[in-house]
């Protein structure tokens, strides 16, 4: 009797299955990074081939690419992880300012970042269709570009929800997962940077 | 430690990218120097 009122008691479909222990969101978050990783091993196996089995020189003859601009947005795009786990930190001690604080940060370097890559196109010098060298220049410092402009439409989302007065010390996944992706990002930017630009 | 489990173990592995890319660039440009 009283199993059926508890029963009675239910609405709405019954739960998912969830066959895996861990949380969907973050599971749904390594499938892609993991899909991403793909991606750029396509990528960079086009690099590899062009640089090292074809022996191309690096950049092409009567080409630059701009190191120490390039080594500038690194540490612009470090610094905004570090901030990113400065928020996340801040949260889980309750600390509200320096959530806001760590966001809004977050994307500012992030847009920073973007802005000054833009800018390294408009005077970098030769264009995609140049050579294939300069082709998978932007192939691939572009395809690292379209994952900061996700990364930044996430972190908007962040950090709206932040100053909308959303997490706690203890709910905090809907920043935990953009997080992640965001220091994926910075990953990839540090390993793009030592191939393209400093080896 | 699982760098896609929560943020903190992401960020530390990117730090730890960080140290073996430089460590790598390092050897390689004191080869090239010394060759």
């Amino acid at each position: 009797m009283e199993a059926a009122s508890v029963a009675h008691e239910h609405h709405g479909p019954p739960p998912a299955h969830r066959s895996s222990r861990v949380h969907a969101p973050t599971l749904g978050m390594l499938l892609f990074i993991g899909s991403e990783v793909m991606i750029f091993g396509a990528f960079f196996t086009a690099y590899f081939f062009i640089r090292i089995v074809s022996h191309n020189p690096w950049p092409a003859h009567g080409t630059k690419v701009p190191e120490a601009v390039a080594g500038v947005n690194t540490a612009i795009l470090l610094s905004s992880s570090l901030t990113l786990h400065w928020a996340l930190s801040s949260i889980r001690r309750g600390n509200r300012f320096g959530l806001k604080a760590g966001m809004v940060s977050t994307f500012a370097l992030g847009l920073t970042f973007l802005i000054i890559q833009i800018n390294e196109y408009i005077h970098v010098g030769f264009a995609p269709q140049d050579s294939a060298q300069a082709t998978i220049f932007y192939s691939l410092t572009g395809l690292h570009g379209a994952h900061v402009f996700i990364g930044l439409c996430l972190l908007a989302i962040v950090s709206i929800r932040a100053f909308r007065g959303h997490y706690s010390p203890e709910h905090h996944q809907g920043m935990e997962v953009p997080g992640i992706y965001w220091h994926f990002v910075d990953i990839m930017w540090v390993i793009v940077y030592t191939a393209v630009y400093v080896l | 430690m699982n760098p896609l489990r929560n943020e903190a173990d992401a960020f530390r592995i990117l730090l730890y990218i960080v140290g073996v890319l430089a460590v790598i660039v390092a050897i390689v440009l004191i080869v090239r120097a010394v060759s």
